[in-house]
């Protein structure tokens, strides 16, 4: 047990100087992902609406939760 | 719609590739040590980089013009071709190249530059009108959108190519920003250019370390 907690200390002690060291990239992506999930979530299947020239900025919860796990799992993976 | 977005993946495509290439180029440099290399060259500075902007803008404009005429025959737009395009298609050239230099610059002294050029090109993707216009963003949004590189270029270039000439253009007030927008990009480009690479110069920062 005490070998398994030490490992996995390291592992996140690891994993937290990394985020540290790519500081300047989270600050940067976080917000802007944040942004572009919240705008295309609407105007993701509006097509029609985009096309008659106006558009409803409205967020779709169905939507929107398929987006953040699309997003979070690319992000993980990218990170790893 | 496709008359109005098709201006902005121009655009997206002239100042992406202006910033990949440009970044992508430089790091490539450094570590091949051709960097340094140039720079022991008796010719000035500016010389340089004013031949790395023409490099940049030959490999940006390339993909732009072809995917320009594609889908300009494929889908047939209704634009009007005048003279007056050219103002603003020149605009968007310079703006973009601004854009590019600049990321260039940062490539000396941001480690992460991948990452923050992947970003900003992004950022130009989404609110510089390639997926729907810019008029069709919240107001508070297409205010922001309109200080991303490239947007008020495609704003102007939409305007003159349905017709209404760069009058219009002046008068609603997107082609002065317009200028002022190149003015302060090109510029700031520049200067952060000529900067990074006179303190990697001083720093021996023009080779790998």
């Amino acid at each position: 047990m005490t070998s398994f907690l030490t490992a996995l200390g390291n592992e996140v002690r690891k994993g937290l100087l990394f985020a540290w060291a790519e500081r300047l990239q989270i600050a940067l992506e976080l917000p802007f992902f944040t942004i572009f999930i919240l705008l295309l979530g609407p105007m993701l299947g509006a097509g029609h609406q985009i096309a008659a020239g106006h558009l409803n900025w409205t967020l779709n919860s169905g939507r929107i939760s398929l987006l953040m796990i699309a997003f979070v799992q690319t992000w993980a993976r990218a990170a790893a | 719609m496709l008359t109005l977005t098709l201006p902005a993946l121009f655009a997206y495509i002239i100042a992406s590739t202006a910033a990949l290439q440009g970044s992508g180029g430089i790091a490539e440099e450094v570590n091949g040590g051709t960097l340094e290399q140039a720079h022991l060259s008796p010719a000035r500075p500016s010389l340089l980089a004013a031949g790395r902007l023409a490099a940049l803008a030959a490999e940006a404009l390339i993909p732009a013009i072809v995917l320009a005429v594609a889908f300009g025959f494929g889908y047939g737009p209704h634009w009007v071709i005048r003279p007056d395009v050219l103002v603003p298609l020149a605009l968007i050239i310079a703006d973009g190249l601004g854009y590019g230099l600049l990321m260039t610059a940062l490539t000396l002294r941001v480690a992460s530059i991948g990452a923050v050029v992947h970003v900003f090109n992004m950022a130009v993707m989404f609110f510089a009108g390639m997926f729907i216009p810019v008029a069709l963003f919240p107001h508070g949004i297409e205010i922001f959108a309109r200080f991303v590189p490239t947007t008020l270029g495609t704003e102007v270039l939409n305007t003159t190519l349905a017709g209404r000439g760069l009058a219009v253009a002046w008068s609603d007030g997107t082609l002065p920003w317009l200028l002022v927008h190149v003015a302060v990009l090109a510029g700031l480009g520049w200067v952060t250019y000529s900067r990074t690479l006179r303190r990697a110069r001083r720093e021996g920062g023009l080779s790998p370390r």
